[in-house]
């Protein structure tokens, strides 16, 4: 079942006893879940396992009404293969919702309930963007710039973006000056700084305070050591490219990367000279052989690699 | 299929599969079409497997509730990891009824899995095998001339299929003139390669033997110590791309680099 599907079994009041939701998007599961609910009968029930939720159908009371139960992340579920081909009687005329984080796909629990799938996946920035304009009354860049600095996340935009209602409700100005505001103050949490390519391009400068401020933000937000490692080795390597070759037409034949890398790499050349750039890359690539055969642990690799530098 | 008569002799005496088979030797050796006969002489059902360890712990609680023999089969016993392994290992202590392994590795396998099973080691070819394989390919006149490249008929197969000219000199002008580039030269080099295993570009290994047999020629020339030297530096590069997980064009890109001073 997709999205449009649910929409359409919801607007019907004809939503299926049995459904999995699955992907990033909690937030939206959560919006879809409260419709429903109202369609249905107004109170969700949200215990921590099936079995839970089992026990819940078949209790009987005079006053009793069908539930909609939720159930987030019961992995035993997944694994108990005799209890699937009953779940769907054992629940009577409830509603079984069951919200999964993580969905692989290679699971016979995932191919043996896939017609009652729902994946949320995440929106693109454009349309994120566009929604956050008709809910908020915020311009279209200023929506796009939240959206993109908070991963396309609709939840964390949502959160964010309450603050700045309140923020222009209580100083009385509008949602986008607002914004600016929040931005100014830090009272937003957007991702702004903890970008890889900040950090590689502050290293290529050798400005190696904001590397270090970069790098310390990148490692709170839990970036892969590998991922900057990849990131750091293509930038150098890109950086020994322009500095060796001339510019022309035929740049990504001649040199296997594209006109947008070749000028991107051409302003950081200079700072370092074709021995040290042959050097860092052959750090990086004993690094990650280190990472890959245990010898170094990925956690120490990054700074074992700027103290290389 | 030609060669491995060691194998086809078992082949013929069992009467039910080992439960746990294991063939080991390097890529083009053989070891799928070994795989093939044995499938096609038992005719159980088989299934192919991922190394991924959910996957693998599927498996091996799958395998002890089926009552059908079957065949699963690992084509990337090397990218097993550890958990993995270890998963596989309650299969080799308590083999069930009707499920059989068969696994396909290149750098072996750990000694208790290799202890507790049927440890196959494909035989190299012999230099009569290889030839008769380019006679029947009606390519006797490539034998006499590249049969140092080809090191099993998988490898073969794949030098065939590829513009293996266009290679040799590709190789020999990386040989000669590798000094002299530029290092945005170098960096192209392993751009033309089939690193990630998916496009059409040249074979990684056949691009090393190629590589290995012009240095081994220059060397047999010109007595150079830096081709000698260039040598121990291509085994190294071998021996990196074992790693599991490496990536393939850092050490591809580092090799090169360290050529241009070596030559």
């Amino acid at each position: 079942m997709n999205i449009a599907e649910l929409k359409v079994s919801i607007m019907s009041n004809n939503v299926p006893n049995f459904i999995i939701f699955t992907g990033e998007e909690f937030g939206i599961m959560d919006i879809y879940i409260k419709d429903i609910c109202s369609n249905f009968c107004g109170t969700i029930h949200k215990p921590e396992t099936v079995a839970d939720a089992l026990s819940l159908c078949r209790g009987k009371s005079i006053l009793s009404k069908n539930k909609l139960i939720v159930v987030t992340d019961d992995t035993d579920f997944v694994k108990n293969e005799k209890a699937w081909p009953n779940i769907k009687n054992l629940i009577g005329t409830n509603k079984l919702i069951l919200k999964y984080h993580n969905s692989d796909s290679r699971l016979s629990f995932w191919k043996n309930f896939s017609n009652d799938v729902v994946v949320f996946e995440k929106m693109s920035s454009n349309v994120l963007s566009k929604h956050l304009v008709n809910k908020f009354k915020i311009s279209y860049d200023n929506a796009l710039k939240i959206a993109t600095s908070l991963d396309n996340d609709y939840t964390r935009c949502l959160l964010e973006l309450d603050k700045v209602s309140y923020v222009s409700k209580i100083k009385n100005i509008t949602m986008d000056d607002a914004i600016t505001e929040c931005i100014r103050t830090n009272v937003l949490c957007l991702d702004l700084n903890t970008n890889i390519f900040d950090f590689v391009d502050f290293l290529l400068h050798k400005n190696y305070a904001d590397a270090f401020n970069a790098y310390k933000k990148l490692i709170e937000s839990g970036e892969p050591e590998l991922k900057i490692l990849n990131a750091l080795y293509n930038s150098f390597k890109n950086v020994l490219i322009a500095q060796t070759m001339s510019s022309g037409k035929n740049i990504q034949q001649n040199a296997g990367i594209s006109y947008y890398s070749y000028m991107k790499a051409k302003e950081s050349s200079g700072y370092y000279t074709n021995d040290e750039l042959e050097n860092i890359l052959y750090i990086l690539m004993e690094i990650e052989q280190g990472i890959k055969t245990g010898k170094v642990p990925p956690e120490f690799s990054i700074d074992l690699f700027l103290i290389n530098l | 299929m030609i060669g491995q008569n060691l194998f086809k002799t078992y082949l013929s005496n069992w009467k039910t599969p080992p439960q746990f088979i294991i063939l080991n030797g390097e890529e083009g050796s053989g070891r799928s079409s070994l795989i093939e006969l044995i499938t096609n002489k038992f005719k159980y059902q088989t299934v192919i497997c991922g190394t991924s360890v959910e996957e693998v712990r599927n498996i091996v609680s799958l395998a002890y509730t089926i009552t059908s023999p079957t065949f699963y089969i690992f084509y990337n016993g090397d990218k097993l990891s550890i958990a993995s392994k270890n998963a596989l290992l309650k299969i080799v202590e308590d083999t069930p009824k009707n499920a059989f392994f068969i696994m396909r590795t290149e750098f072996g396998v750990i000694e208790t899995l290799k202890n507790r099973s049927f440890y196959y080691e494909m035989i190299p070819y012999s230099f009569d095998d290889l030839k008769r394989y380019f006679i029947k390919e009606d390519k006797e006149d490539l034998f006499y001339k590249y049969s140092q490249i080809c090191k099993n008929i998988g490898q073969i197969k794949i030098f065939l299929s590829s513009p293996y000219e266009d290679i040799v000199d590709y190789c020999n002008k990386i040989t000669d003139v590798i000094s002299n580039v530029s290092q945005g030269n170098i960096l192209n080099i392993p751009t033309k390669l089939n690193l990630d295993g998916k496009s059409d570009k040249w074979n990684v290994t056949l691009f090393i033997n190629i590589l290995e047999w012009t240095i081994l020629n220059k060397y047999k020339s010109t007595k150079d110590d830096k081709y000698f030297q260039a040598i121990f530096r291509l085994n190294d590069l071998k021996s990196k791309l074992r790693i599991v997980g490496v990536n393939k064009q850092i050490a591809f890109d580092n090799f090169l680099l360290g050529l241009k001073y070596l030559l």
